[in-house]
């Protein structure tokens, strides 16, 4: 065994770098934000802006960003799952209006599966006549 | 919370063609369904609870 194969390679340096990069450069998008709210300040505007100007001036590849970055993504799923908290905390509301809320929920799917199916369509249409 | 949707964000760099014009339209497609499905819903839940006067009646208790 020699030693290099017992220190932490080029990935996960790389890995660690650009782990510290996204969370710095969303940290720090959120100051700025806090500071001066603009629409473009936004954390999610900002910050990935920054980001892939960052990339592109490393020439970093996506696979190689998302080996050390995809543990962010992985935590999504807990995260989606601690929404449950707030919705239950407004379960008294929910149980008084649940028609109302239902309506809504029914039309805003209705919606959005509308606008999505006949926005492309309408779209290839156009560009096969014209 | 939002910190974890970044990463996601730098897939455009698999698809550059998204960086230009494309990228503006899918932009506009994406920001005109969200606005349709928020305006639809919250205008449905408006109706909805002026519709029925007993809900409102609830919302002032």
């Amino acid at each position: 065994m020699t030693t290099s194969s017992l220190l932490p390679g080029a990935a996960f340096w790389a890995g660690l770098f650009w782990s510290a990069a996204t969370i710095g450069l969303y940290y720090g998008a959120r100051f700025v934000h806090g500071r001066r709210p603009r629409w473009w300040s936004s954390p999610l505007t900002l910050a990935p802006l920054l980001l892939i100007g960052l990339a592109l001036l490393l020439h970093e590849q996506y696979s190689e960003y998302i080996r050390g970055t995809h543990w962010l993504v992985v935590m999504l799923g807990p995260v989606t799952v601690a929404f449950a908290l707030p919705i239950f905390k407004q379960r008294a509301v929910i149980r008084r209006h649940w028609p109302v809320l239902l309506a809504g929920v029914v039309m805003g799917n209705a919606i959005a599966m509308l606008t999505a199916w006949g926005w492309p369509r309408r779209s290839t249409s156009r560009t096969r006549c014209g | 919370m939002l910190l974890f949707f970044v990463p996601a964000v730098l897939a455009v760099l698999d698809h550059r063609e998204f960086l230009g014009l494309l990228g503006l339209k899918l932009l506009a497609v994406v920001l005109g369904g969200t606005l349709l499905v928020m305006g639809g819903t919250g205008l449905t839940v408006d109706l909805c609870c002026r519709l029925s006067p007993r809900l409102v009646r609830h919302d002032d208790k």
